[in-house]
């Protein structure tokens, strides 16, 4: 049974009315018009003490009487036949429990790859134990560059597959396009290459696993989905899935590394069933760096072509790039912003015998954003055209126009160097560049809100929170709709014995997760009001809660208050249950946003230092701007480290990476901070009972094309490839030159 | 590659055992340890070392490869301080020594008797925490959090030598300490109003 409703959605620029259908049981949904209490404003934490003061347990932390530490023996060879492994002498060693092994006859495929591993009293006797364990290696030629991969007679990556590069292009749609690109007043075209980035969180992977018998699994995880992780050990290990239970209370950190239950889990879960006693197997940094994933690189054979008014025609965008030794995985997507004409796409996987890639964060955004806004800008160049004004003419969102509107006012636009060539000493510059990211959440997602004599109220559910404050918002959206003061509320996250929840990937966890918390809070309320009904003498419908005062609808200043309500609960608690439905129908169908860097570069040097980056983005209507903008400083931060400084390396000979540890492996460190100023843009999306959206991965993709367009807009020279280190800076000034 | 049980092997075997031990550590200068036991070979067996954690005095009975982290973490138990890198390139391991900076994965245990040594549970506690730890909660200078307990305690021993120290300076006390969630700007900014609001 359904009651259709009209929201009122968008923004101040562009409002449009809908017609949602709201199943029944469901609170009405909050729109433009909605006034908030709690909702939109900045609140701290409600995990930040526990995190300050070091009394949050990470899966590192967790200590159980009679645990066993794991370690891993990784292949120090790109590629190899694991012809005999000998534990014998790793099994004799006092101290060491249990022992696993790769099947003999199986390949290593990378450096780092699984090889064996030991469970012990101590991670030093574990080490030893590691240290006594024999292997015979098979070794085979290996390729580790896409350029080795991709050469004729290269070696076959994988041993049962011959050849190493996928994808095939479609002739018929590359002709037409040929054809459209051709009849084009304007045309334009080069080739980008971004590099591998590596997650590098800092809490590594790892999980404690501890059986109960031999049908009942314990695991704690450092991980992004405790359900993920409890479907895929209940599968590996022949459980129904109730009988896995994973804890996740707090994690170290993932960005979208840590997305299901990996070998290491399933490695640490024998270990501990082999011992009888639980096991912790964490990760150390040098498999954290050549292990547990990465972002593919690409090249990307970019060509556009336009009317001489500015009028985008045709894009052709052709792409090779490797996730190691995934066969897929390695795409870039540059789609769902500017209208582009005829496209044509053409990609192609190159397997390496590297650590395979994992999601990263808007997988394969932050690289397809860098070739097309920066084949947008020598566009716009090659045109004569402002670089806003030829996005704007190719835009159609109003939002979006909104958005850049606002950036541009605040970078201070028309401080543009217009790349104009310095010919010494330091010069700035500023550039754009734009993002979306298109998931708006969905089911399944079961909250609990439950309801006790002393009024407080806990929310519970049983996901995780990553470090994005989901915690904090759930709790804000059941006093918002239960009407009370945030102290009130509580919640409890991070078990699967607690309601189904989603994944903390794709900037899906906000709007899948809290329209189930309204919905909970909502039936919690109104079963609240029933008893406040019996208690008044006056009929539910007439009654709402503000404020923390449960009174009369027409009678605002009067009433009683929650917690006196709360005294007279039935048995002291009640609880109210709220489950994600389908989206409605929306204005605005996916996340948008766009980032003004402003940079200084020494072309004496090469050396780039980014002042500032003001970051438009949207999410929907914020639920909590405090730690909204933080995904947004978070994201622009990793951004900027991928644009200048972030780089895995491969040694061709030896197979090896390099730069396994953090020395080597340059994060953004805090001397390399710019300037960042998050802009938060409200917009009442209309896709769900709150009209939020989510925001951890979009601020992360316009990052470094903005940067780039940057110092193009201050030296006139466009560096191709990223990191813009100093060396390739000023190869590609004296390429100008030349 | 040399790991720390060859090395401390090897230092045993030596007659230049003795002068070995002050040698072993610290850039920032060797424990009381190192003037008492000039001629003395440790280890490789476990050995009985007393540790002043947090006022605390604790005894301990380990090897004296153990590195003071995982002393701390496994022995005795207090978590808050974490393992990231342990080879001293990223400051998640921070701890007090005599009230400056150290990454207690580059220290062993046994170099650090008679050392004060704070943790990130020895300067406050979510009853009552101290300004830093308020600062970093009331500015939302953390994420995940795992870089959290070295990052305040760096701010902390900053602001307890400099109360006045500038954004500059804050930025080079915590340039030691990654992050890679990105809190950087945030840490500034509670290292500031902790300063602004007086003790820390």
């Amino acid at each position: 049974m359904k009651d259709e409703h009209e929201l009122l959605v968008g923004f101040a620029g562009d409002k449009k009315t809908i017609k949602v259908a709201v199943e029944a049981g469901e609170p009405v949904p909050w729109d433009l018009n909605t006034k908030y209490e709690v909702i939109g404003t900045r609140q701290p934490r409600i995990d930040g003490l526990v995190k300050a003061t070091g009394t949050a347990r990470y899966t590192f932390d967790v200590a159980l009487p009679g645990m066993l530490q794991g370690a891993v023996l990784r292949s120090p060879h790109a590629k190899a036949r694991l012809e005999a492994i000998d534990l014998t002498a790793a099994e004799r060693m006092p101290g060491v429990r249990a022992a696993w092994a790769a099947t003999v006859g199986s390949y290593v495929l990378h450096h780092g790859d699984e090889v064996a591993a030991v469970a012990a009293d101590s991670l030093d006797i574990a080490r030893d134990a590691l240290a006594a364990i024999v292997v015979k290696y098979a070794v085979e030629k290996h390729a580790v560059t896409v350029e080795d991969a991709m050469k004729a007679g290269a070696p076959d990556v994988l041993p049962n597959k011959s050849g190493n590069v996928g994808g095939g292009a479609n002739e018929r749609r590359k002709a037409e396009v040929e054809e459209a690109l051709a009849g084009c007043d304007v045309t334009w075209e080069g080739t980008f290459r971004t590099q591998v980035q590596v997650h590098t969180p800092l809490e590594s992977h790892g999980t404690v696993c501890r059986w109960e018998g031999a049908e009942k699994l314990t695991v704690w995880a450092s991980t992004q989905s405790t359900f993920s992780v409890r479907r895929d050990m209940a599968k590996r290990f022949n459980l129904a899935p109730t009988d896995v239970r994973v804890i996740t209370r707090h994690m170290g950190g993932a960005f979208g590394s840590k997305l299901w239950a990996h070998a290491h889990c399933m490695i640490c879960a024998e270990l501990a069933r082999k011992a009888k006693r639980p096991v912790k197997l964490m990760s150390d940094r040098k498999a954290e760096h050549t292990a547990h994933g990465n972002r593919p690189d690409s090249r990307q054979q970019m060509r556009i072509g336009m009317a001489k008014d500015g009028e985008i025609q045709a894009v052709s965008a052709v792409s090779w790039g490797t996730a190691g030794t995934s066969a897929r995985g390695a795409g870039c997507f540059n789609t769902g912003i500017y209208e582009l004409g005829e496209i044509y796409r053409e990609h192609h996987d190159v397997l390496t015998n590297c650590g395979p890639a994992a999601p990263f964060r808007a997988p394969g955004r932050p690289q397809g954003i860098f070739a097309l806004e920066g084949t947008l800008d020598m566009a716009a160049h090659k045109l004569g055209m402002d670089p806003l004004a030829f996005r704007a003419l190719n835009d159609p969102s109003k939002l979006r126009a909104a958005e850049r509107k606002l950036g541009a006012e605040r970078i201070g636009w028309s401080r543009r160097n217009c790349g104009k060539r310095p010919q010494s000493g330091v010069s700035r510059g500023i550039g754009y560049a734009a993002t979306t990211w298109p998931d708006t959440g969905s089911k399944p997602a079961e909250v609990t809100v439950e309801v006790t004599a002393d009024g407080r109220v806990l929310v519970i559910n049983g996901a995780q929170d990553i470090g994005t404050g989901t915690r904090t918002i759930m709790t804000m959206v059941a006093a918002e709709e239960l009407g009370i003061p945030l102290a009130l509320v509580s919640a409890r996250l991070g078990d699967t014995n607690d309601g189904v929840g989603p994944a903390s990937g794709g900037s899906k966890t906000a709007p899948s997760l809290m329209p189930a918390v309204r919905t909970a809070a909502y039936a919690a309320k109104m079963e609240l009001l029933g008893v406040a009904s019996g208690v008044l003498e006056v009929l539910v419908g007439d009654l709402a809660v503000t404020d923390g005062r449960i009174h009369k609808v027409a009678e605002p200043a009067k009433g009683v208050a929650w917690k006196d309500i709360c005294a007279r609960i039935p048995g002291g608690k009640l609880t109210g249950v709220g489950k994600r439905r389908d989206n409605f129908d929306k204005y605005q169908g996916v996340i948008c946003g766009c980032q003004f860097a402003e940079v200084e570069v020494d072309v004496e040097t090469g050396l780039v230092k980014v002042v500032k980056v003001v970051a438009v983005q949207d999410c929907g209507i914020a639920l909590n701007k405090l730690t909204a903008e933080h995904q947004v400083i978070g994201g622009v931060i990793q951004g900027v480290a991928y644009a200048l400084h972030e780089e895995r390396i491969m040694d061709r000979a030896s197979g090896r990476m390099l730069n396994t540890d953090f020395v080597n492996y340059k994060i953004a460190g805090s001397l390399d901070m710019p300037e960042i100023e998050p802009i938060l843009f409200d917009v009442a999306a209309g896709s769900n009972n709150i009209g939020n959206l989510g925001i951890g991965e979009p601020p992360t993709i316009p990052t470094a094309a903005a940067i780039a367009n940057a110092v193009f807009d201050a030296t006139g020279t466009r560096c191709f490839e990223i990191p813009m280190t100093p060396m390739r800076v000023l190869a590609a000034l004296a390429r100008e030159e030349g | 590659m040399l790991n720390r049980r060859d090395f401390l092997k090897g230092v045993g075997a030596t007659a230049a055992a003795g002068a070995a031990l002050p040698a072993l550590g610290c850039a920032t200068g060797a424990g009381a340890r190192a003037g008492a036991a000039a001629a003395e070979t440790v280890g490789p067996d476990a050995v009985e070392v007393t540790l002043t954690i947090n006022g605390r005095k604790q005894k301990l009975k380990l090897e004296p490869r153990v590195t003071l982290l995982d002393a701390i973490r496994d022995r005795i138990g207090l978590t808050g301080t974490k393992k990231v890198c342990d080879h001293g390139a990223c400051g998640g391991c921070t701890v007090l020594r005599d009230g400056r900076p150290i990454n207690s994965c580059m220290t062993l245990a046994i170099e650090n008797e008679g050392a004060e040594i704070t943790t990130i549970e020895g300067i406050g506690t979510p009853d009552a925490p101290s300004a830093v730890q308020a600062a970093f909660v009331a500015k939302d200078a953390l994420q995940c959090g795992f870089c959290t307990p070295g990052m305040a305690l760096s701010v902390h021993a900053l602001l307890q030598r400099n109360p006045k120290a500038s954004l500059d300076e804050i930025k080079k006390a915590v340039s030691g300490n990654l992050c890679r969630c990105g809190t950087y700007p945030r840490v500034f900014e509670a290292a500031l109003a902790a300063r602004k609001g007086g003790q820390s």
